[in-house]
C-alpha cells in the first residue's frame, strides 16, 4: 500500500477516535477508544518493514532459503532501524510488529468487553448513558 | 545458584497459577484465605532472597523461553528487586488484612484471583527488561485493579453507582494514556528497531554520540512522561485519583495508593534514566515544576476535605509530588532521597489506609465531622493512625522524618532553594491537616453517645491487628535504624545514573 | 431472534464452526491459527446457540460454568511454562518431536500446543462468562 495513504488513514482514525471520546454518550466514548486502539495497531504495523514481502509464515519449503534480512544489528555501519539494507532481498515482512499488534488487539478486546459491561451496569444504576448526567464524584 | 536464576520468573508465574487455582476452587473461602496468605508469604520471602542475591552477586538476567537475542528478558537489578520486595510486603499485609475485612461475598467471588493477578502485574512491571512487556503488565495491573475496586468491604461506605463511575473514569483515562504509550513504543521501534530497554539505550547513546539523534526522541520522552505521570498522578493528570482511590475497599486502596501509583515513578526512573538521558536536561525542570504544583494542589485540596478517604487520597497526590521532586532534581543524592521517600511513603500510607478502613467501619460513616473521641473505644487504631500520620508528616521517630530530611538536604545540596522552600511550606500543611484529622477523629467529645455500645462491637479482629502492627513496626524500624535503606537507595541511585552495568549484564546475556 | 430459520441454521452451523475452531487451534504455531483465534471462534459458536435458543433453554439442558474453563485454561498454560523448569530449562522453553502415527503419517508434537490449548480455554471461558453474565440480567 502507498505509504502516504497509510499515514493519512492512521491520522484520520486518530482524529475520529479523539472526536468520539469527547462525546457525551458513554457508548460513543467506548467506540472512540476502540477506534483509537485500532489506529494505534495500524501505526505499529506500519513501523515494521512491510513493502513487498511475504507474510512471515515459514513452511517446511522455506527451511533452506535465506531468511530475509530485515534488521542487521550493525552499529558500526550505522544501521539502527528495521530497514532493509541495500542489496539484500526481503523475503518476509517484519514478524515482530505483527506479534505486538496481536497482543495489543487481545488487550483492547479485553478492555472493550470490560468497558461495555461497565456501561451496561452504569446504565442500570443511573438510568442514563449521558456522561454529564451521571457525574456525582467531583474530581 | 541455579534455583536463584529461576526466582524472577517464579515471582511472576506463581501468582498467575494461584489466580487460576483460586478461580477453580471458589466458594471455599476458609481454604482460600490460608492458601493465599501462604502464597504471599512465600512471594515475600522469595523477593527478599532475590534482593540479597542481587546485592551480593550483581544483576540477574532471565531469558523467558530461551529464544535467543530477541527474546523476552526479565532483569532483576537493585531497583527492580527492591520494588518487588516493597510490593510483596504491602500485598502480604493487605492480604492478611483483607481476609477479615472484605465481605464474604467478595471473597467468594473474585477477590483472590484478581488480587493474585494484580501482584503478578506489579512484579512483572518491576522485573521486565522489555518496554513492550511493561505495557502488557500495565494492562494486567489496570484491569485487575478495576475488578477489585468494585468489591465491597465492611468499612466501605461508597455506593455501587459511585464505584462504577470512578472505574469508568479510571479505565477511559488509562486507555488514552496506554494508547499514548503504544504510540511512543511504535515510534521508538521505528527509530532503533528493538524493544529491549538496554539495547535501546545503547543505540540512542550511539546516535547521540555521532550527533544524529533525531529530534522526535525528545517527543517520545515527553509522551512517556505523560504516560508515567498519569500513573503517578502528576499535576495536570492527578484529578482521577481522588475519585478512584477512595471508591476502593481499604486493602485495595492501600495497594493502589501504596504501590500502583509508585509504578509511574518507577517508570520514570527506569525508562528515562536508562534510555532518555539525552532529553533529561529539558525534562528535569518540567518535572520539578510539575511536582511542586502537585505538592501544592494536593495539600491545599486535602485541607478542605471532610471525607476521610478523599482527604488521604489528596494527601497521596501531594506526597507523590515530593517523590517526583527528588526524581526531577536528578543528582545522585536526590535520587537516593526519592527512593527513601518512596519506600517510606508506600509503607506508611498503606498502613494509614488500612487503619482508615477499620476506622470507617468503627465509625459507621466517612464524614470526619461525625466522628470523635474514638481513643476510648478504639485505642489500638488511634495509636496506629497516629504513627502513620507522624510518618507522613515527617516527625521522628518514624521513617518519614528521615525521608523528608534526606530530600530537603539533597535539594539544598544541589542549590534548589526555591523549590525546597515551597516544599517545606506544604510540609507544614501536611502536618496541619493530618493532625487536625487525628484530633477530630480520636480526641475530643464522643459525638453520638447512644452509639457507644455499637462502637464497642466494631473493633478490629486479630488478623487486622497483626497486619497493622507489623506495618507499624516496619515504620518505626525505618525511623530508628534507617541506614540499610539509605545505603541501598544510594547504591540504586548510583546504578541509575550510571546504567553501564545494567546494559552490560543484559547484552552479554542476550547475544548468543 | 428465536425464529425457526435461526434455530435450524444454527443447529447445522454450530458443529461445523466448532470443528473449524479446533482445526484452527491445532494448525497454530507455524501456520495461521492458534489458541486465541480458535477460542474466539468457539465462543462465537456457543453464543450463536445462546442467541438462537435462549439462555434458559440451553441452561435447562446443561448449565456450563464457563469461569471454570477460564481457571483450567490459565492453570494449564502456566503449568506448561513450569514444565520446562522441571527439565532444567527456562520458563516457557518449548520443544517438539516428530512422531509417525499409523493413520496420520508424520505428526509434529509441540509442547506449545499445550500452552495454546490453555489459551483456547481461557478465551472461551472469559468471553462466554461475560456473555452469559450480561445475558442473564433481566
Amino acid at each position: 500500500m502507498n505509504n502516504t495513504l497509510l499515514s493519512v488513514c492512521i491520522a484520520l482514525l486518530f482524529a475520529i477516535g479523539t472526536f468520539m471520546i469527547l462525546r457525551r454518550d458513554m457508548i460513543k466514548v467506548v467506540i472512540g477508544i476502540t477506534v483509537l486502539s485500532h489506529a494505534t495497531n495500524l501505526l505499529i504495523v506500519s513501523t515494521g518493514a512491510f513493502l513487498g514481502g511475504r507474510a512471515p509464515i515459514i513452511t517446511s519449503d522455506d527451511a533452506g532459503s535465506p531468511s530475509g534480512i530485515i534488521f542487521t544489528d550493525d552499529l558500526a555501519s550505522g544501521i539502527l532501524a528495521p530497514v532493509i539494507p541495500e542489496g539484500t532481498e526481503m523475503v518476509f515482512v517484519d514478524p515482530l510488529v505483527q506479534a505486538l499488534t496481536l497482543t495489543a488487539i487481545v488487550i483492547s478486546l479485553a478492555i472493550t468487553a470490560f468497558l461495555l459491561i461497565l456501561c451496561y451496569r452504569i446504565y442500570q444504576e443511573h438510568g442514563t448513558t449521558d456522561v454529564s448526567e451521571i457525574r456525582r464524584l467531583k474530581g | 545458584m541455579d534455583t536463584m536464576q529461576q526466582v524472577p520468573m517464579i515471582l511472576i508465574a506463581l501468582p498467575i497459577i494461584f489466580a487460576a487455582i483460586t478461580v477453580l476452587f471458589r466458594s471455599k473461602s476458609g481454604l482460600q484465605k490460608a492458601l493465599n496468605i501462604g502464597v504471599f508469604a512465600i512471594l515475600f520471602v522469595m523477593s527478599l532472597s532475590l534482593l540479597f542475591h542481587v546485592w551480593n552477586n550483581g544483576i540477574l538476567v532471565y531469558e523467558v523461553g530461551e529464544w535467543g537475542k530477541y527474546g523476552i528478558l526479565l532483569v532483576a537489578d537493585l531497583l527492580g528487586a527492591g520494588m518487588v520486595v516493597l510490593s510483596s510486603l504491602i500485598s502480604l499485609m493487605a492480604m492478611i488484612y483483607a481476609t477479615d475485612y472484605m465481605d464474604r461475598k467478595a471473597l467468594d467471588a473474585t477477590f483472590f484471583p484478581l488480587f493474585n493477578l494484580m501482584a503478578a502485574g506489579l512484579n512483572g512491571i518491576f522485573l521486565t527488561g522489555d518496554i513492550f512487556n511493561m505495557f502488557v503488565f500495565f494492562e494486567v495491573l489496570v484491569l485487575s485493579s478495576c475488578g477489585l475496586i468494585v468489591l465491597t468491604g465492611r468499612g466501605d461506605h461508597t455506593k455501587m453507582a459511585d464505584k462504577l463511575e470512578a472505574i469508568f473514569k479510571y479505565l477511559i483515562l488509562n486507555m488514552v494514556s496506554i494508547i499514548l504509550m503504544l504510540v511512543a513504543i511504535a515510534s521508538l521501534y521505528a527509530t532503533v528497531g528493538t524493544l529491549n530497554m538496554a539495547d535501546i539505550a545503547v543505540k540512542i547513546a550511539y546516535l547521540a554520540e555521532t550527533g544524529t539523534l533525531p529530534w522526535h526522541i525528545h517527543v517520545i520522552a515527553m509522551m512517556l512522561i505523560v504516560v508515567f505521570g498519569y500513573k503517578a498522578a502528576l499535576f495536570p493528570l492527578h484529578f482521577w485519583l481522588a475519585d478512584v482511590h477512595p471508591s476502593a475497599p481499604a486493602p485495595i486502596h492501600a495497594m493502589l495508593s501504596g504501590m500502583v501509583i509508585k509504578v509511574g515513578v518507577y517508570g520514570i526512573l527506569r525508562v528515562h534514566y536508562l534510555i532518555f538521558q539525552e532529553s533529561m536536561f529539558m525534562l528535569q525542570p518540567v518535572l520539578i515544576l510539575l511536582s511542586l504544583v502537585t505538592i501544592a494542589v494536593g495539600a491545599t485540596s486535602a485541607v478542605g476535605q471532610y471525607d476521610l478517604k478523599r482527604l488521604l487520597a489528596y494527601s497521596s497526590v501531594s506526597q507523590i509530588g515530593y517523590v517526583l521532586l527528588g526524581v526531577g532534581m536528578g543528582t545522585a543524592y536526590a535520587l537516593t532521597a526519592a527512593m527513601v521517600y518512596l519506600v517510606n511513603h508506600a509503607i506508611a500510607k498503606s498502613m494509614l489506609f488500612l487503619a482508615t478502613g477499620e476506622t470507617l467501619y468503627h465509625a459507621g460513616t466517612k464524614d470526619i465531622r461525625k466522628m470523635g473521641g474514638f481513643v476510648q473505644s478504639a485505642p489500638f487504631l488511634s495509636v496506629i493512625f497516629l504513627i502513620g500520620a507522624m510518618s507522613i508528616a515527617g516527625l521522628p521517630p518514624t521513617g518519614g522524618f528521615f525521608a523528608k530530611l534526606v530530600l530537603f538536604d539533597a535539594g539544598l545540596g544541589a542549590e534548589y532553594y526555591i523549590p525546597i522552600g515551597i516544599a517545606l511550606v506544604f510540609a507544614i500543611f501536611t502536618l496541619f491537616y493530618l493532625f487536625r484529622t487525628w484530633l477530630s477523629i480520636f480526641w475530643g467529645e464522643v459525638k453520638e453517645h447512644d452509639k457507644e455500645d455499637t462502637y464497642k462491637s466494631r473493633n478490629p479482629t486479630i488478623a487486622i491487628k497483626i497486619s497493622l502492627a507489623l506495618l507499624a513496626c516496619v515504620v518505626i524500624f525505618l525511623g530508628v535504624y534507617p541506614e540499610p535503606l539509605i545505603v541501598l537507595s544510594s547504591t540504586i541511585a548510583e546504578q541509575l545514573l550510571d546504567p553501564q552495568p545494567y546494559i552490560a549484564a543484559v547484552l552479554e546475556r542476550s547475544v548468543r | 431472534m428465536t425464529t425457526l430459520i435461526t434455530k435450524t441454521v444454527s443447529k447445522a452451523c454450530v458443529p461445523i464452526i466448532i470443528l473449524f475452531s479446533v482445526s484452527l487451534l491445532f494448525a497454530g504455531h507455524d501456520l495461521p491459527g492458534g489458541g486465541f483465534i480458535g477460542g474466539v471462534m468457539f465462543a462465537s459458536a456457543i453464543s450463536l446457540l445462546y442467541v438462537a435458543f435462549g439462555l434458559k433453554y440451553i441452561d435447562s439442558i446443561y448449565s456450563y460454568q464457563w469461569d471454570k474453563w477460564f481457571g483450567a485454561g490459565l492453570l494449564l498454560a502456566s503449568l506448561t511454562g513450569f514444565g520446562a523448569m522441571l527439565f532444567g530449562y527456562n520458563f516457557l522453553r518449548s520443544l517438539y518431536m516428530l512422531v509417525s502415527l499409523p493413520l496420520l503419517g508424520d505428526v509434529k508434537l509441540l509442547s506449545t500446543t499445550l500452552f495454546d490449548i490453555g489459551v483456547y480455554l481461557v478465551v472461551i471461558g472469559s468471553l462466554l462468562y461475560v456473555f452469559k453474565g450480561t445475558g442473564e440480567d433481566e
